[in-house]
Formats: structure tokens, C-alpha cells, sequence
């Protein structure tokens, strides 16, 4: 095992199309008065104020892993660069990685999942994407990268927001609620967003997945859609934990590569702590929570995910019910 | 503790060590740190005899002709910068995107080879460009020679390409991430180790291909002994030992080295001894003829650079804060 620091150095990974605007947010974090010293990994030449701040320019090298999952990518540029930043002495306060336009987030989140080295020095924070809301109606219909990147997002900016009406900004903002339940989506023009809403979110923490919402349950009539959904169920109750590994165990084999991420907070049977769990695809972390107390027990999971079956899903995680 | 060794000297850089290497003769030995500065020490007492000319940004490696006359850096400015060793230069490059991260001078001393982005470059003692050889898939991740031939890895596998014999260059394949080489002296084999927690191994003419897979995290440490029987490869807190001699590693079982309590960053070989350091903070040494290691030096810090003085008389090696020591290695 590798030695874990203890403060490990958040990471922000933005996404978004070309011209949605994650340039001029990178330029407003960049700029802002945060006394933070950052480190951005950029995947397109950018006019990107330089001050404290590093900027390194990175080709974007996917990797294939043969370690058992079989659509685990990762990016090897960002093992190699990060491998090396992370040894400096004086270490960066956060990182921000940006992706080209067209990018699947999934190499990126990967790749804080696989590699021990940076894991142990390397927390992710959070996946923000930013949405040009003149635009992206077309990208949505018409692109699967665009569904990714918003479904992989733990805070989306509706961006460019000056630029449609109210109504078609209402509208969007339910769309993109119901392709993904727990990202927080603002609106925002030339990115103007307090910076507290974009970075040291500590999405990936699980420590604060308790905080997971599976909202109101799905409704389990698309079954048949290939678009991009989210599930959240809530159930009273113990799950038992051997019939609910081999649950997600054959839900991952089978749908992991349409399952783009997974958050829960379980009462396992037995145990008097919470389980907590998030996953990336086919990979899985999880750990034990904060002890149940006198707090009811119950147990809920949220899934994003394309052509997600979400009268099989519910029905899969009834049955592990102890 | 019993059978430790004070260090005979310890030195702070201006930041962590990117790459250590003793010149040949063992006299001198520099260390490329990530601050951008090169320091070259007098390998006895730790004084700074130079400091050539730096990488803005962050030296990331170095290499010694092997005759020792000439010294080579490259950084993140993606600069190659060549210069006797008391620091007077002999050319460099222009500047570049692709960060320098690995260099080897050819074991005639004539060449010297460089990693930069997809391409290898590889340039004369005067700087002339000899040859810029791209069919890399991605970033190189390691270099080394293999007497006239030049091997370099990426993702996707291994490129040899023969010097001074007109034709393309030979691939061995792999799909996987590699991220370090090791050659045999003899030059039969060819050892990578992987981000995957494997090695792949090469019987190069036939183009043998061999995995070993298993190890707990991705293996970064792994060379040859001096006589070619050893393979030494590190992954997690545990060194193996692959028994090369005969008909080599297949079929057999490492020897498991256990002792280390953190993941193993570098390894050695002083004469029939392997030397670890781990981000357990230890320096331990391993007799060939024991399994049990002991530890030759104890630091407070994750080590994670070692290099060994020819001969194995004393190993330099880097914690994590730039603070670089040596150990005298002869009494032992």
C-alpha cells in the first residue's frame, strides 16, 4: 500500500464543449483573488492567464487497463505529468484538469481511481461541466459525449443564460435534472459563479455521501429508452450484504459500461455503521460511514446511466432486502 | 539498531530529486532536482563541485557519457543541454512542449538518446541530430540501449531500432501501459515492468514474450544483476527475485523479498547484494544468500531515488523532501 497523506490535493475536472465557456471559467479561477496556488492540466492551447499558477499542456494519451474491468480506461498523461508535480516541495492547492471539448470524462475519473500513487496524494473533488445554454439542446440530441459529460457532472453552469428565455432555461434545467438527479446546476453568464459552488465541493468524499439524495424514485416506465436517466431508491430497512455484492457485482458485469456513476448510503445488516459506496463504471469504492445512532436505518442508492432498466434495477435491489 | 550505518553524508537540495547517477568511476554523482537546478557532488564528502546550467520548470533526467566526460540534462522547458561536467557547455536543444524525461548515452559513449513526446531523438557528442524516430503511440515512458540498438516504450509496447543497419525498426508489442525498462547485460533479454502490477519479459530474438503479473501495484523498479542471473522488479512492499540463468524465469517461482513496510520506489544491486528503498522511509540490503534484508539506513521521509556507486561500494539515495544521502556500502 502506498503511504496516504493526509491532506490530499483536491482535483477539479472540467468538462465542456468547445465554446461553452470553460475557458473563461478556468480564466476566473484563475484570476481570482483565492490565495490558492493551482495547477491546471489544459488539453487545448488556451489563452490562460499564467500568474502563480502552472499551466501544463497535456496530449490526451487513454490507456487501456487489463486489470479485470473491461472498459476501464485512464489517462496516461495525467499518471506521468501529476506522477510528477505531486513531488514537488512546494505542492499546488488544487488541481484543475480541462478536457478537450469532446472528451468522455470517464479516462479522467479513471484514472483517480486506478493509480495508487495518485490516489494516495490526490483527492478527486469534484466534475464540473459547463453547458452552453444557446447550444446545447442540439449537442444533447445529437452527441453522446455531451450526454456523458453532463451525466458524469457533480456540478453543471448552464452558461450563456443571458442568451435564451426564461421558459427554454427552465426547461433545460429540468432536462438536465432528470439525465442526472444529484448535480447541482447554476446559472450562470461568462461563468460569473461564486467560486465556493465550483471547487471544494468533495464530491468523491465518501465521508460525505450521507448526504446522497435519491429524490423522488424514477418512473419505471422507459425501459426501453437509450438516453441518458438517473435512478434513486430509497428503501426503510437492512440490506444483507452478501445477496446486495452479488447484485451489484452481476449489474456491474453486465450494464457497467452504461452505468457512468453510482453513489449510495446502505444499512447492511449487522453492522451498526453505515455503508457508504460511489463507483465510476465498473470501478467501486467503498467504506464504512458514521455509526447509525438512533437515525432510522434505511438504505439508498442513486444510478446515472444510458438505457438504464430502472423496473429491473429497483427490482434487483428490493431483493436484497434482509 | 544493530549493523547500521551512519550515513556518511547528507545534503539538502533545492527540491526533490527527479534523477540520481553516480559518473562513472563513482567519484562524482549528480542529482537533477525538480526545482529546475543540477547539482554535482563529490561523491566522498557531499560538497557541491558545480552546478551546470538548470531546467526552468523542473530537471527530470540526466545521463553520463561512459567515459565520463560528458554530462547531459533535459526538463520540462523540453531542453536537452550538454556539458562537460565542470558545467562548460557543449550545445543544447531549443526549447520544447514535450518534457525530457528520459535520456541514456549508448554504451560506445557516441550517441546519446532522448525521449521527447512520441519521438526519440538521438544526437552526437556535438549535438548534430542523428536521428528523430517517431511510430510511438503515446509519451515514451522508458529508454535504454541495448548495444547498438535503441530501445525505447510506450503504451502499445517496445521499439527497437538498430543503428548503423538500414531497415524498420523491430516492435514488440503489449497492450499496456509501460513504465519502465530493464535489458539484460547479455542483451537476450528485455524486462518491462507495468502500471497493470505486471513485468512482461522478452527473449528478444525470438521475440519470446513472457508475463508475470500479480504484484500489487504498477512495477516501476526492476534491473538486472551485473552477471545476468537476477532480475530484481519491486511492486508494493515486496522485492521478487526472477532467476535468469539457464533456461530462464518461465516455469519458476520468485524469491519474495518481505521486510519493507511501504511501497519499494527503487532498486539496486551492489555486487550480489540488492538494495531497496521504500516509502517506509529504509534503505534495506538483501545478502544473496538470506532472505531476510536489513536495514542500512532509517529516515523519517519516503525515499524514493537510488543509485549505487560502481563497484557497489555506497548508494546514494533521495527522500521525498530533496534531502539526498550516502551510504558507504564496503565494509559490509
Amino acid at each position: 500500500m502506498s503511504v496516504t497523506t493526509p491532506d490530499r490535493v483536491p482535483v477539479t475536472i472540467l468538462t465542456g464543449f468547445l465554446g461553452s465557456g470553460k475557458t473563461t471559467l478556468l480564466n476566473r479561477i484563475l484570476s481570482e483573488n483565492h490565495g490558492k496556488r493551482i495547477a491546471v492540466i489544459e488539453n487545448e492551447f488556451g489563452e490562460i492567464g499564467i500568474d502563480n499558477d502552472l499551466v501544463v499542456s497535456a496530449d490526451e494519451e487513454i490507456f487501456e487497463m487489463n486489470n479485470g474491468c473491461i472498459c476501464c480506461t485512464v489517462r496516461g498523461d495525467l499518471i506521468r505529468i501529476l506522477g510528477t508535480l505531486m513531488r514537488r516541495r512546494d505542492r499546488f492547492d488544487h488541481v484543475l484538469i480541462e478536457t478537450t471539448g469532446l472528451a468522455d470524462p470517464a479516462p479522467v475519473v479513471q484514472t483517480f481511481f486506478v493509480d495508487d500513487e495518485l490516489k494516495a496524494q490526490l483527492e478527486l473533488d469534484a466534475v464540473v461541466t459547463v453547458v452552453d445554454a444557446c447550444h446545447v439542446a442540439l449537442h444533447l440530441d445529437q452527441s453522446s459525449e455531451c450526454q456523458e459529460q453532463i451525466a458524469f457532472a457533480d456540478v453543471v453552469l448552464l452558461n450563456k443564460a443571458d442568451l435564451v428565455s426564461a421558459q427554454e432555461l427552465c426547461a433545460l434545467a429540468t432536462r438536465v435534472s432528470a439525465m442526472n438527479r444529484w448535480a447541482r446546476c447554476h446559472h450562470t453568464v461568462r461563468c460569473e459563479v461564486p467560486l465556493d459552488n465550483v471547487l471544494g465541493i468533495r464530491a468523491f468524499d465518501l465521508g460525505r455521501a450521507q448526504e446522497v439524495d435519491p429524490g423522488i424514485l424514477s418512473d419505471t416506465t422507459h425501459e426501453h429508452d437509450t438516453s441518458v436517466s438517473s435512478v434513486g431508491i430509497d428503501l426503510p430497512g437492512d440490506v444483507h450484504a452478501g445477496r446486495l455484492e452479488k447484485w451489484l457485482r452481476k449489474l456491474l458485469a453486465e450494464r457497467g459500461a452504461d452505468i457512468f456513476r453510482m453513489k449510495g448510503v446502505l444499512s447492511v445488516a449487522g453492522s451498526d455503521r453505515q455503508l457508504v459506496f460511489q463507483g465510476v463504471h465498473m470501478l467501486f469504492e467503498s467504506s464504512e460511514g458514521r455509526p447509525w445512532g438512533r437515525a432510522p436505518r434505511r438504505s439508498k442508492i442513486v444510478l446515472i446511466g444510458r438505457g438504464l432498466d430502472v423496473a429491473g434495477i429497483d427490482k434487483g435491489f428490493r431483493r436484497c432486502l434482509a | 539498531m544493530p549493523g547500521q550505518l551512519a550515513s556518511v553524508w547528507s545534503r539538502q537540495l533545492a527540491d526533490h530529486a527527479a534523477d540520481l547517477r553516480f559518473a562513472p568511476g563513482g567519484r562524482v554523482l549528480a542529482a537533477a532536482t525538480l526545482a529546475g537546478t543540477v547539482a554535482v557532488l563529490d561523491a566522498s564528502t557531499g560538497e557541491l563541485l558545480s552546478e551546470p546550467k538548470g531546467h526552468p520548470g523542473g530537471t527530470l533526467s540526466l545521463a553520463w557519457s561512459p567515459d565520463g566526460s560528458l554530462f547531459a540534462t533535459g526538463g520540462q522547458d523540453g531542453r536537452v543541454r550538454v556539458c562537460r561536467p565542470g558545467g562548460e557547455p557543449v550545445f543544447e536543444t531549443p526549447s520544447g512542449r514535450a518534457w525530457i524525461e528520459h535520456m541514456a548515452f549508448s554504451p560506445d559513449g557516441l550517441k546519446l538518446a532522448v525521449g521527447a513526446g512520441r519521438m526519440a531523438r538521438v544526437y552526437d557528442r556535438s549535438g548534430q541530430l542523428l536521428a528523430d524516430q517517431g511510430g510511438h503511440g503515446s509519451t515514451i515512458s522508458a529508454l535504454c540501449w541495448m548495444g547498438r540498438r535503441l530501445v525505447t516504450a510506450c503504451y502499445g509496447g517496445v521499439q527497437l531500432l538498430e543503428f548503423g543497419k538500414p531497415g524498420t525498426p523491430h516492435f514488440l508489442e503489449y497492450t499496456g501501459s509501460i513504465l519502465a525498462l530493464a535489458p539484460s547485460p547479455d542483451g537476450k533479454w528485455l524486462a518491462s515492468g507495468n502500471q497493470d502490477g505486471s513485468l512482461r519479459i522478452w527473449k528478444v530474438d525470438c521475440a519470446a514474450e513472457f508475463a508475470m503479473s500479480g504484484y500489487p501495484t504498477k512495477v516501476k523498479a526492476l534491473v538486472f544483476s551485473g552477471d545476468g542471473s537476477t532480475l530484481v522488479a519491486a511492486g508494493g512492499a515486496e522485492v521478487t527475485l526472477w532467476d535468469f540463468s539457464g533456461a530462464g524465469p518461465v516455469g519458476r517461482t520468485p524469491k519474495v523479498l518481505e521486510g519493507h513496510a511501504g511501497t519499494v520506489t527503487a532498486v539496486g544491486w551492489a555486487g550480489h547484494r540488492v538494495l531497496s528503498v521504500s516509502e517506509d522511509g529504509t534503505l534495506r540490503s538483501w545478502p544473496a544468500s538470506s532472505d531476510r534484508g536489513e536495514i542500512v539506513w532509517e529516515g523519517r521521509l519516503p525515499l524514493d531515488r537510488l543509485a549505487v556507486a560502481p563497484g557497489g561500494v555506497a548508494a546514494a539515495f533521495a527522500d521525498r523532501s530533496g534531502n539526498i544521502s550516502l551510504v558507504s556500502l564496503d565494509d559490509r
